[in-house]
Formats: C-alpha cells, sequence, structure tokens
C-alpha cells in the first residue's frame, strides 16, 4: 500500500513535472525551429536583395518594341527547338502561294532592297539576295534598273538536281535552302537559269558573332551563314510566318515592289501600302515573267520599264558624215 | 552693269525657284487642326508600330538622320525642320503626300495617323499637346454609324448610314462609302466609292469575283470618306460574297523536284529496276564463280 501510495505519489509528481518539462522542450524546440526558419527566410530575402542590387538590369527590345530593363539575374535563356524549326521551315504555311511583282518603271536603283537584304540575312556587300541590274538593251536606248531575287519556280531545276534533298519547295512556293545539309556541290547554282544563287567562299561577315553567341540555325533565315554552301533569296519566310511582308519589299522607298498572296488575288506595294487585284495589275501593265520559254514558272512577275526615268546616252548615229568640201 | 543685274535677277529667280520647290504649302484652314484624342503612351507606341511600317523605308529612324537621298529629300522627323510643322501641317502632309511622297490618305485611318504625329512629338522636348474631341471636331456633331446588310437575292450589299444628333436619328444623304475587302497585308477596294442615296443607303456589288475561303467568305469594311465630316465611321462583317475558294498545296503534285514520296511514278520504276539489273547481275556471276569452284571439287575428287 505504502509501496502504492510511495509509488502512486511520486508517479504523479514524475508525471507531471515530465509533461511540463515536456511541454517546456517541446516550446523550446518550436519557438528554435521558428527562429531558425524566420532567420533563413530573412537571409534568404537578404541575399536576394543584395543579389539583385549587384546582378545589375540589361535593357532588351521586347517583341512590340519597346526598351525595357531586366534584372540580369532573371533572365532565363530561351532557345528554340531545331527540329521544330526544320519541319515548320519545311512544310511553309497553309493555303498560300506568295507571288511578287516588280514594276521596272519605277526602280531607280537606291539599292535599299538590296542593304535590307543584307543586314537580314548576313551577307557581305558583294553577296546578293537580291541585286538591282543596270539593263542597257541597245547601245542608243535609255537604261533602266531590274531588282533580281530568286524567282522561286513553280518547276525549279535547282531542287531536281540538289543530290542531298538541301534545297527543296514548300506549299506556299517559296523555295529553300537547308544550309545543314547543303554539301556545297553547287549543282543548283549550275541549273538555275537566274543566277539567282550564291555561294560562300568565305567565311560569313557575323562569323566571329556566331561563335561567341550561339543561335539556333532557321532554315527560314538561313542564318547563321555557313561557309561552303549555297545561299539564296527566301522570300522572307521568317517575315511572312509573322504577316509582314519581305525585307527588300518594305525597305524600298520607290514603290517598286508588290508582294502577296496568290489565292487571295491581291499585292500590296511595300512603299504606299496600296492593295490592288494581281490579276488586273498584271492584264492591264502587260506584266511578265523572265525566259517563259523555259517553263520554270517564276513566282515573281516584271511590269515593264516604260517611262524611262533615266535619258539615253549621247551616242552619235554611226556611218559617213558628210564633211563640207570647198 | 547691265549684265550684272540681269545676273542677279537670274540668281535670285533661281534661289527663290528653287526655295518653293522645297517648300510645302498647306491651305491654311488645314493648319489649325488638332487630334481628337489625348497622346499617351499607348498612341505612342500604336504611332512607333506605324511609323515602322509606312515611315521608315524613307525617313529613316527619327534621331538618326538615316532618311533616303531623294529629291527633295525626306528629312529626319526629329530634326528641328520637321517638328517646327503643326500638328495640322503634319497630318495635312501625310494625309495628301506630294511626289514622290505617297498619300496615306487610303492606308492609314486617321487616328493612325495622329498616332504618327503623337510617337515623333516624343521628339520634341518643346511641344505643348492640345486636342479636341471627335464630337467637336467632325463637322457633322453627332455619332454616325454604319449597317451592313447583305441582299442574297438580288446580289448586292447593301449599306446605311444614319445619324444621331441630339437624341433624333437621321439617315444621312451625299455620303461618299467605300467597301473594301480584306487582303494579307491590306485591304482592297470593292468598286468604287459610292455616295448615299435620300434614304442614306448605298448599294454596292457583291464582289463574287473575288477569291475567299472554301465557303466564299470575305472580311469585308464599309467607311465613310469624308473623315472630317463625320469622323472615322467604320463597319465590319464577314459575309459569303466572294467565290468559294480552296487553297491546294504546291507541293501536292508528283515532280522531278519534289521529295521521293512524290518522286514521278516513271522516275521510281526506272530507278528501282535499274537497282535491281545492277544487284541481279552482280549475284549471277557471283553464282556462276560459285558453280565454277563446285566443278572444279568435283573434278579433282574423280581424279582422286
Amino acid at each position: 500500500m505504502s509501496d502504492e501510495s510511495s509509488n502512486k505519489v511520486p508517479n504523479n509528481q514524475n508525471t507531471n513535472s515530465r509533461k511540463s518539462r515536456r511541454d517546456f522542450l517541446k516550446s523550446i524546440g518550436y519557438t528554435g525551429a521558428a527562429i531558425a526558419a524566420g532567420g533563413a527566410a530573412i537571409y534568404t530575402g537578404y541575399r536576394y536583395e543584395h543579389a539583385k542590387g549587384k546582378s545589375g538590369m540589361v535593357t532588351v527590345l521586347t517583341n512590340d518594341n519597346r526598351l525595357v530593363q531586366v534584372p540580369i539575374d532573371q533572365i532565363h535563356e530561351f532557345k528554340p527547338d531545331p527540329h521544330a524549326l526544320q519541319k515548320r521551315g519545311r512544310q511553309g504555311l497553309e493555303g498560300r502561294r506568295w507571288v511578287m511583282v516588280i514594276d521596272l518603271a519605277k526602280c531607280r536603283n537606291a539599292r535599299k532592297c538590296v542593304e535590307a537584304c543584307q543586314s537580314a540575312h548576313h551577307l557581305r556587300p558583294h553577296e546578293y539576295h537580291i541585286n538591282t541590274l543596270i539593263m542597257q538593251d541597245a547601245p542608243n536606248t535609255a537604261p533602266y534598273y531590274m531588282p533580281k531575287p530568286c524567282q522561286h519556280c513553280d518547276n525549279p531545276p535547282c531542287v531536281s538536281v540538289c543530290p542531298v534533298d538541301a534545297t527543296f519547295k514548300r506549299q506556299d512556293g517559296i523555295v529553300l535552302i537547308d544550309n545543314e545539309r547543303c554539301i556545297g556541290c553547287r549543282f543548283c547554282m549550275a541549273a538555275c537559269p537566274y543566277s539567282a544563287r550564291m555561294f560562300h567562299w568565305q567565311e560569313p561577315v557575323l562569323a566571329q558573332e556566331y561563335e561567341t553567341s550561339f543561335t539556333e540555325y532557321d532554315v527560314e533565315l538561313n542564318t547563321p551563314q555557313r561557309k561552303g554552301t549555297i545561299s539564296k533569296c527566301l522570300f522572307s519566310a521568317d517575315r511572312l510566318r509573322e504577316n509582314e511582308m519581305p525585307y527588300c519589299v518594305t525597305a524600298c522607298p520607290n514603290s517598286v515592289f508588290y508582294f502577296g498572296d496568290e489565292n487571295e488575288d491581291a499585292v500590296t506595294n511595300g512603299t504606299t501600302k496600296e492593295t490592288v487585284r494581281l490579276s488586273q495589275l498584271l492584264k492591264q501593265n502587260a506584266g511578265y515573267r523572265l525566259m517563259p520559254e523555259l517553263g520554270t514558272q517564276p513566282r515573281v512577275y516584271y511590269l515593264p520599264p516604260k517611262n524611262r526615268l533615266f535619258d539615253a546616252p549621247d551616242k552619235e548615229l554611226t556611218g559617213n558624215h558628210s564633211t563640207q568640201t570647198t | 552693269m547691265r549684265k550684272l543685274i540681269i545676273f542677279l535677277l537670274l540668281t535670285t529667280g533661281f534661289c527663290i525657284h528653287v526655295s518653293a520647290q522645297s517648300e510645302w504649302i498647306v491651305p491654311q484652314e488645314r493648319k489649325g487642326r488638332l487630334s481628337s484624342f489625348e497622346f499617351s503612351d499607348e498612341s505612342r507606341a500604336k504611332g512607333l508600330d506605324h511609323y515602322n511600317k509606312n515611315c521608315a523605308s524613307c525617313h529613316g529612324q527619327p534621331g538618326a538622320a538615316n532618311y533616303q537621298n531623294l529629291v527633295p529629300p525626306p528629312g529626319d522627323p526629329a530634326s528641328a525642320d520637321f517638328l517646327m510643322n503643326l500638328d495640322g501641317e503634319m497630318f495635312y502632309k501625310v494625309m495628301e503626300g506630294r511626289d514622290p511622297m505617297p498619300s496615306f490618305k487610303s492606308v492609314l485611318t486617321q487616328d493612325e495617323i495622329w498616332e504618327i504625329i503623337s510617337y515623333i512629338r516624343s521628339y520634341d522636348p518643346n511641344y505643348v499637346h492640345a486636342f479636341l474631341p471627335t464630337a467637336e471636331k467632325s463637322a457633322y456633331g453627332g455619332i454616325v454609324s454604319i449597317t451592313l446588310t447583305h441582299l442574297k437575292e438580288a446580289g448586292k450589299i447593301e449599306a446605311k448610314v444614319t445619324g444621331v444628333k441630339n437624341g433624333i436619328i437621321e439617315n444621312i444623304a451625299g455620303a461618299e462609302v467605300v467597301l473594301r475587302v480584306k487582303r494579307t497585308f491590306g485591304s482592297l477596294l470593292a468598286g468604287e466609292p459610292m455616295e448615299t442615296n435620300q434614304n442614306g443607303i448605298v448599294v454596292f456589288n457583291e464582289p463574287s469575283d473575288l477569291p475567299g475561303n472554301k465557303d466564299g467568305l470575305l472580311e469585308l469594311t464599309a467607311q465613310l470618306t469624308n473623315q472630317d465630316a463625320y469622323g472615322i465611321t467604320r463597319a465590319d462583317t464577314a459575309l459569303a460574297v466572294g467565290k468559294p475558294f480552296e487553297a491546294v498545296s504546291l507541293t501536292v503534285e508528283r515532280a522531278m523536284w519534289n521529295t521521293v514520296r512524290k518522286a514521278p511514278i516513271w522516275l521510281l520504276i526506272t530507278f528501282s529496276l535499274a537497282v535491281f539489273l545492277a544487284w541481279a547481275t552482280i549475284f549471277y556471276i557471283l553464282h556462276q564463280l560459285k558453280k565454277i569452284t563446285d566443278i572444279g571439287k568435283n573434278v579433282v575428287e574423280e581424279w582422286d
């Protein structure tokens, strides 16, 4: 009994004291944990703020043409998927048939089309996707200028001869070149009756930049360019994907270029932004295509150079001049 | 002495002629024109977008003086010469154009031109902005609207122009209406502009020869040309009035230039045959060689 009572009392005391100690320890534990967590949070916050201040800002141009500043440590690198780029580049835009009309009567050889093209596709001044040629049909006729891009033929001889499927035609009519497949055999250059293709004999002009900052190859822009491969006019397939007209078309100050979709029977002038019926424009202005006898069926139409802007060279008629004899 | 006077007269005459050529005179009544909205960051951003699409090819980037070398020079929009123009003068010049600058009347709406001006004005530190809300600005002084209805049996599109002024609804007669069809890079005129009759009605023919989608659906916009009198009034709709048109892929047919799957059948057959014949010849020769060795073995056995 005494045992019981003696057992009981200390038991009671023990349980009481144990409980209180346990509670005490528990509360200490909780407090400690809370302090540690809070401290850690504050420290992380402090470190974040510290780092944020130190990392600095970078100025970035957004898609909608705004200049914004972003903390450097919050930048996530974005890499487009190379397979997706290749796939969409090979397929083209559904339901479209792009067509270009060049009005030779308006070209004043400003060469802005050439410059815009070269800057977009990373080309040197002597490397042309589009070039403006001086046309002197006869010694005594007025000259005119002729911008000549790739004709994007519907029956492209360059594609037929490619042994490695590097150059191809898409459903929207554009003929593209994939410089990751190109082996530089230059069969296509030989096959093209319009001399529309160029070969990269040298390292591309931005070769050093390509090395420092990696950019995924985009078949619709054909950049980065590569030494030992072919390059050519792409009808600015990257711009068309964004519903904008090609670089050369919008850069022209003289309203030379019309661009549009044959399926809509409409073309829009790159300078004045005036939209006209394609069929009427070609019919009323005697539109024609280059070398139709070859059956290549180009997608580029020309309007004849009427009302020449430049004078004919002053050449005397050849023959015997009558000399006065006295 | 007389020669000198003649020379002076000629040179001054020439100078006046040259300066008159580079001067662009804006009619007095158009100079004081103001925008119908207040310029804001939003209008400047939109203006930048329109500027890049429509103006940058000749005028270059404002402040960079990288404009085209044309006659007369287009000039840098951020230059003092340019910013000296009143808002109304800039508006007139963009609207009307002169050789070689094109008129943007049919390309940009008036609001879009004002957005461009608001963007250019962001390069002008001394600029004090003033504007006049539309209701005060339009000569009509009320709100004008267009209703488009498709008269299927007659094959026509009817546009009715009504105005609400001082709580009274009325038909607007003699207002010029244009009907436009949306295309990828711009809008195409569907027929000539026409004026409304006494009932405020104008009837257009269906642009039935214009390709639409596979149901012949076209996106149409009717607009009043006289924006000064009626403000910017337009009605958008989509009607099945065009030629039903189903686009065909250009790579669908078999051709020499197409992928292996779409190669011409004669090419596939002749190529396969040629490959088969080449291999068959090789196997035939190998078979014959084997036969010879077999015969050789038998002969050796017989001799034993």
